[in-house]
């Protein structure tokens, strides 16, 4: 008997502690929703109340005269650019380091072996001014090609040891049938890793919409700001704080989209990452 | 060179595969990370200034002397320790209890999906969104300032009167913030290892009469060890950038440099200039430690895990 009340007890305690995070969670999503409809007299009265007037206008003002369908424009360039990047860099060279033997092939992993050692955005003082030496700042192509290549080490291992996985009598039958590398990578080897790599793509790509440091770091324009940056110096300048609100939920929309298509993907993915790894 | 005999040799075109494709790709990619590496290194040893075409003027170790003698570079330790400590303790522990609970707890499997859907939200969130919301909330007239005068009942002028949370104690807001957001990925690996765990193990529990606390300390816990330790790793591996990701927006090491960390102390010697100058030279040294200071920890960090796991 007092043990089951215990038991009840603790099962109301759990109940009441996961409740309370996933209000924790929640809080500040509703919270932004609701103040992007709000002018700053009413977010500046009481910032936790239901707005009183639903003012779909801060949107209206916040894409067009905050410039932000340009920044969602250099955003949306970046990350299709980065991920087609990306996804060429990552795909080929995942299999290179898996199926292939080669003299140099130990250095070639001891290299990307080291990046993952030692993380990108540490290292940003003396990258920035290796490019700005050559005059490649400010420039949203390159900055593509810093997003597709900081991000392999980290999925590199794991993709390749995916492939190692394949058989590789599936190969040779191949080779036998006269297919090339080509046809084997495209025909072979991408369709049967297809999950893991639309899991580090996606990724990739959400990486890409979020990140902040080195977008702040390499430019300079605004009319190249990407969404990240372009909130940043809006969250300053702007005083009105629905407006600054509505523009986040707009940069919300993007990542909670494909985070509510691809839900189970990206969760699958994060544990066969680790069971790789671990 | 036996082993090189042994491999068979590439035939044409998987050269050809490997040229357009595999080499190139290494090229850039070194000119993106390692290169960087080297030329931290070269300038730690000049007073470069970070323009282009001035020359730099050796100056020995004097930016590392100054660089310990500094005592923002030790707060800035400090700061990532203790951020690193609340992060490693608190997500651990966390993501533990979510992945009990989403996996072997009495809530309906509707519950679980929606916990499992929402916890995991942040971690996907643009760190922008995260870090302005946050700040708006723990300002002086922030949210939660209104929220408690709103319990009290007082009236809104009191406002000026009360803490400003994020300028008073930036690092257990940083912290927190790093929480938030980072506990959902510690908490998908472990939710996936306690579902690989045989179901025929809680089976014999039950028949062996244990509870269920029993159930978790000798059948979860031990089924999920090699992950709870992946996940601790991973929080202190990732720590370093991680950390400079989320304070340059959240508070830009604010006030007065209590709030810095390891990246942003290099960040903002390299990369912002005081006086229209930037001590790249000195940056650089200073990133020069970072990248010792990174290389170990996640090297041993690395060795300790995959050492552990041969001998499972």
């Amino acid at each position: 008997m007092k043990i089951s009340a215990g038991k009840i007890l603790l099962k109301w305690l759990l109940r009441i502690f996961m409740l309370i995070c996933l209000l924790l969670v929640a809080f500040p999503v509703v919270w932004l929703l609701l103040s992007s409809f709000k002018n700053q007299l009413e977010f500046m009265s009481d910032p936790m109340a239901v707005p009183q007037v639903w003012r779909f206008q801060n949107y209206v003002t916040a894409w067009k005269g905050m410039n932000l369908s340009q920044y969602f424009l250099n955003s949306l360039l970046l990350v299709v650019g980065t991920a087609v990047l990306y996804f060429v860099m990552l795909s080929t060279t995942s299999y290179i380091l898996a199926k292939y033997r080669f003299r140099l092939k130990g250095a070639m992993q001891m290299c990307y072996f080291v990046a993952m050692m030692i993380p990108a955005v540490l290292m940003l003082t003396p990258m920035y001014y290796l490019f700005d030496s050559i005059g490649w700042t400010d420039n949203l192509i390159i900055l593509m090609v810093i997003y597709a290549v900081i991000s392999l080490p980290a999925s590199i291992f794991m993709v390749s040891g995916f492939m190692g996985q394949i058989n590789d009598a599936f190969l040779e039958a191949a080779r036998l049938d006269g297919a090339n590398e080509f046809q084997i990578f495209s025909r072979i080897i991408l369709p049967m890793v297809k999950p893991v790599l639309f899991f580090s793509v996606i990724g990739n790509i959400m990486g890409t919409w979020n990140e902040y440091t080195i977008a702040l770091t390499f430019i300079s324009s605004p009319e190249k700001y990407p969404v990240s940056i372009g909130l940043h110096f809006m969250e300053n300048s702007v005083g009105d704080k629905g407006i600054v609100f509505a523009g986040l939920v707009i940069a919300l929309i993007p990542v909670l989209v494909l985070y509510g298509l691809f839900q189970k993907q990206i969760q699958e993915g994060v544990s066969a990452d680790e069971g790789v790894k671990g | 060179m036996t082993k090189r005999s042994h491999s068979p040799r590439l035939s044409g075109s998987q050269r050809s595969f490997l040229w357009i494709f595999g080499v190139p790709t290494l090229m850039v990619y070194c000119f993106v990370c390692i290169v960087p590496l080297f030329c931290a290194v070269r300038d730690s040893f000049t007073d470069w200034m970070g323009i282009a075409g001035t020359p730099k003027t050796p100056v020995g170790f004097a930016n590392y002397l100054e660089i310990f003698r500094d005592p923002v570079f030790y707060t800035a330790l400090k700061n990532d320790l203790v951020i690193s400590f609340f992060k490693l303790l608190l997500i651990t522990a966390l993501a533990l209890v979510f992945a009990v609970a989403l996996t072997r707890s009495s809530l309906s499997n509707t519950e679980k999906k929606i916990y499992r859907y929402m916890l995991y939200l942040p971690t996907v969130l643009p760190i922008v969104v995260i870090t302005i919301v946050w700040k708006l909330v723990f300002e002086q007239s922030g949210a939660l300032n209104s929220f408690i005068l709103s319990l009290s009942g007082r009236e809104q002028a009191v406002m000026m009167n009360m803490t400003s949370w994020i300028a008073e104690n930036p690092v257990t807001v940083i912290s927190f913030v790093a929480i938030w957001c980072g506990t959902g990925y510690s908490m998908i690996v472990l939710i996936a290892a306690i579902n690989n765990i045989p179901n025929e193990l809680y089976e014999a529990a039950t028949l062996d009469g244990a509870g269920e606390w029993k159930q978790f300390t000798n059948v979860t816990l031990p089924g999920i060890l090699g992950q709870v330790r992946y996940v601790m790793v991973y929080i202190i591996s990732s720590t370093l950038a991680s950390n400079l990701n989320l304070v340059l927006p959240l508070t830009n090491g604010q006030p007065g440099n209590t709030s810095t960390v390891m990246g942003l102390y290099v960040y903002k010697y390299g990369l912002t200039a005081e006086n229209g100058i930037s001590r790249v030279g000195y940056a650089n040294a200073a990133a020069v430690i970072l990248m010792i200071v990174s290389f170990v920890l996640c090297y041993s960090l690395n060795r300790m895990i995959s050492g552990k796991e041969e001998k499972r």
